[in-house]
């Protein structure tokens, strides 16, 4: 069996990317399977299935070597009391690894070739490395980490790792005490401080102002052990992994040096990384997981009544649940789901309920990165993520899948699940609607509009929004051209289950609102009527922003609008807006707005107001946050 | 403020007037724009099928294509093919240098090119970094902790005093320096200097300038060890050869 290379994780070029490495030692040909198993519960289930590395995966490639040794398990050293060598039992591993099982010895300890040889794997298998992890069959008890690598053997899980991973990603200290008096003086990590004034305090920005500093003071004659909140009385709101305060006890010493928290990641392995810790892993990841929020969906994943959202940056996408009034990470993958689809930089997401169980499904196209247009339906796995469950390649009956294919999401025949409109305006001598009815489990052409529609001559520049504006419980359709023609038109075309009829067609304005060219439409119930309104926002055709609102009266629609801002948001060219309820409240429609580097929760009921904001990421700090 | 949008000029009033970013743009009205002309001419919406023209057109609509559930649970497809990748143009991919620091002197000991872009970090966040730098350009910069450091796992088996990490500090140890491929070239070897610096915390979570770091941050950073230029004909005879096929 020769040596081989996988890659477990592909985000991007290695360049752009941490690449982790796993090697194994000591690892015969026989021994494989259960290396492989190893690494798969130690590293993917393990390390990356948890809070920050979880989200952040985007920022990795993880490869796998496999190494085939000679002899199966490790060359053995023992030490005595006096770090005299008592014997040494040599076997023929790959890499040559020796396990002493010695504390003030690392554990374990080079061999002789054991550097030539690691580099040698290294230049052979991967093009780049940022961390090794080198994992020893040998079954005793240790580790040891340094200069980017961390060589571990199989008795360790992955939530050593993660602390380990403090250290050699983040720069972190160690939050926990084993020492008496701190010798020094400030020290330069983000998470230990000996400054106990609140105003200079390094982390101060993430302390409420009602928590005392310092918040645990060590009595006299500590040594051994970590100061807790001993300040007054610990509120019963706190959270000993998330609250932050100014504690005795840290970076392995119990007086004189301060941590953030009383039980951090850094102290005893299993808890998340406090807020301070999280913070700078996150800053450190941040250039390689290079997330942004320009593709965000809203979509009422788990059946909540509340709407999630998904963002997808290049060939990853994260859910993010909504539990009223913020959002947590539930899902994370990159590269694929199982079934397969293969998420890629232009693949484009559409969201509904397409089985009618009341929970959203995800149509995804890519006519871009692969030979052939892909659609794929993606399904809730019952995990909180999502599985391909149908996928059409190149075309489906009736449609031929094209380069500029857009999909709209519409129940258009009311049968309680979402159908899918197409229009191709571009890529075929003349423009294509189709009506794309769903069983479930894929969809089937049931009307194909050639060159027109009724009432409406279609253009290149037809922009669609789907919406049930009569309140029949089957979607309509929202048809606007500011480009095409000499004035701008917005029609409203009814459905019949089937088909598709003018009620109202406007020329060049909407009672309360003058349309122009780039004007952008977003479908909302806004009063909460039961028939579909419409926000319309300009910011490049007039003096100022404009975020206006079109009521729907059935078949007909009244405008108002307001200009500028909404609470901390200023409105502005770069945002994007997507209809939502994540307050699940009948009736009380919200948005989500966001650009590059900022998203936002919109309340957007009777008045328009800003509920939340994030920077670079979504993570709900206690107190503070991280701009 | 914060979002990108550049701060309004001046307060918002509650009943005052809108405010008037760029007065050369008309305010919005209640009566419609009057027609704009396309190619001279103006061109109202007319309903009515315009005639179906050239030959790139759809294949009919059959007339059964009704969707069928698969049978025997979820399916599976293969693999998506994806189209073939652009070769990357002369000068891409950047130079992977293995450098070892040894009582202060540093030495390339391996070298190998890599493909694809490389990102380059804009601020510090570790309290170690170091800097390539041609002539007066810096051409990279990475940071990173300690790279002299190691841990040994706590002994789980509470034996007093080995209940943290034993940490040792390595004579020598290694740094990978990553230089952007354009940025250097066979002849510019002997100008490049390669800095290892101890970053204080105060330098650390700041937007990096165009200034080399110990000028910028001046007694922020402390100097390590310097390579005041690579003499590739001073390298071990492997290196040399892909340190050249790196750079050609």
């Amino acid at each position: 069996m020769p040596d081989s290379m996988t890659q477990l994780v592909s985000a991007g070029p290695p360049g752009t990317k941490r690449n982790l490495v796993v090697l194994g030692d000591g690892f015969a040909a026989g021994n494989q399977d259960a290396y492989n198993q190893k690494v798969q519960d130690l590293v993917i289930n393990g390390l990356f299935h948890q809070d920050l590395f979880y989200e952040d995966q985007q920022a990795f490639n993880i490869y796998r070597v496999n190494l085939i040794s000679t002899d199966s398990g490790m060359s053995q050293r023992v030490y005595d009391s006096n770090d005299n060598i008592v014997s040494t039992t040599l076997k023929n591993t790959a890499l040559g690894y020796m396990y002493n099982g010695s504390w003030s010895h690392c554990w374990l300890e080079d061999g002789t070739n054991t550097e030539s040889l690691l580099q040698n794997a290294l230049n052979t298998w991967v093009p780049d490395y940022t961390f090794v992890l080198v994992l020893l069959n040998e079954t005793g008890w240790g580790g040891c980490g340094g200069g980017g690598r961390l060589v571990v053997t199989l008795a360790g899980d992955w939530s050593v790792i993660a602390h380990e991973s403090g250290h050699g990603m983040g720069g972190l200290a160690d939050e926990y005490c084993v020492q008496g008096a701190w010798p020094g003086g400030e020290p330069g990590q983000v998470d230990a401080t000996t400054n106990s004034d609140r105003n200079t305090l390094k982390w101060g920005n993430f302390i409420n102002p009602s928590t005392p500093v310092p918040t645990g003071v060590a009595p006299a004659g500590t040594s051994g052990s970590c100061t807790g909140y001993n300040q007054g009385t610990k509120p019963s709101w706190w959270d000993d992994n998330q609250d932050v305060g100014l504690f005795e006890g840290g970076s392995t010493y119990s007086t004189g040096v301060y941590r953030p928290l009383i039980n951090c990641r850094m102290n005893s392995n299993r808890p998340p990384y406090c807020p301070v810790c999280y913070t700078q892993m996150r800053r450190v990841l941040d250039p390689y997981t290079d997330h942004t929020f320009l593709n965000c969906y809203a979509g009422d994943f788990n059946g909540d009544g509340k709407s999630d959202l998904l963002i997808h940056n290049d060939n990853s996408i994260l859910l993010y649940r909504s539990n009223g009034s913020q959002l947590d990470t539930v899902f994370s993958a990159v590269a694929i789901v199982p079934g397969s689809w293969q998420f890629s930089t232009h693949d484009q997401f559409y969201i509904g309920d397409f089985n009618g169980d009341g929970k959203d499904e995800v149509v995804v196209y890519n006519s871009v990165d692969w030979v052939i247009p892909y659609l794929g339906l993606l399904a809730d796995d019952g995990n909180n993520g999502l599985d391909l469950i149908a996928r059409y390649d190149g075309s489906m009956p009736g449609w031929q899948f094209n380069k500029t294919d857009q999909f709209y999401v519409a129940d258009f025949n009311g049968d309680g699940k979402q159908d899918l409109f197409v229009f191709n305006g571009s890529d075929w001598s003349i423009p294509y609607l189709g009506l794309l009815a769903s069983s479930g489990w894929g969809f089937s052409l049931v009307q194909r509009y050639d060159s027109t529609l009724p009432g409406w001559q279609m253009t290149p520049g037809d922009q669609h929004f789907i919406g049930d504006f009569n309140g029949d419980g089957k979607a309509d359709l929202y048809l606007f051209n500011g480009s095409n023609w000499s004035i701008a038109y917005l029609g409203l075309l009814q459905s019949n289950g089937s088909g598709l009829s003018m009620a109202t067609r406007y020329d060049g304005a909407v009672p309360g609102w003058q349309m122009r060219t780039n004007d952008a439409h977003y479908v909302a119930d806004i009063n909460g009527d039961g028939k579909a309104d419409l926000f319309v926002y300009n910011y490049q055709d007039w003096s100022t922003q404009y975020l206006g609102r079109m009521i729907s009266e059935g078949t007909a629609l009244a405008a108002d609008w307001a200009a500028s801002w909404v609470g901390e948001w200023h409105l502005g060219a770069v945002d994007q807006f997507a209809p939502c309820d994540y307050e699940g409240v009948s009736g009380k429609p919200d948005l989500f707005v966001h650009n590059h580097d900022w998203f936002g929760m919109i309340s957007a009921g009777s008045s328009i107001g800003l509920q939340k904001i994030y920077y670079r990421w979504i993570h709900n700090y206690r107190y503070g946050r991280n701009w | 403020m914060a979002n990108e949008t550049p701060p309004n000029k001046g307060e918002q009033v509650k009943g005052g007037p809108p405010i008037v970013e760029n007065a050369q743009l008309p305010r919005m009205g209640t009566q419609a724009m009057p027609p704009k002309l396309i190619n001279g001419a103006v061109r109202h919406m007319t309903v009515g099928a315009q005639p179906v023209q050239g030959s790139n057109l759809m294949a009919p609509v059959p007339k059964d294509q009704t969707q069928q559930q698969g049978a025997g649970g979820k399916p599976t497809y293969p693999a998506q093919e994806r189209k073939t990748m652009e070769q990357p143009a002369p000068g891409q991919g950047y130079i992977r240098l293995h450098v070892r620091v040894t009582n202060g002197q540093l030495s390339v000991i391996g070298a190998q090119a890599v493909a694809g872009p490389l990102v380059q970090n804009q601020s510090l966040h570790h309290d170690y970094a170091y800097e390539v730098t041609v002539g007066a350009n810096r051409v990279a910069v990475e940071s990173f902790p300690n790279p002299a450091e190691w841990r040994s796992y706590p002994n789980p088996h509470g034996v007093q005093g080995q209940e943290g990490h034993h940490i040792t500090h390595a004579a020598s140890y290694d740094l990978t320096v990553r230089i952007p491929r354009q940025a250097l070239s066979l002849a510019q070897l002997p100008q490049m200097q390669i800095a290892l610096y101890q970053v204080s915390e105060n330098a650390q979570h700041k937007p990096l300038g165009t200034q080399v770091l110990n000028t910028q941050f001046s007694q922020q950073v402390k100097e390590v060890a310097r390579l005041n230029g690579l003499r590739i004909e001073q390298l071990a005879a492997p290196v040399q050869e892909s340190l050249r096929k790196a750079l050609q």
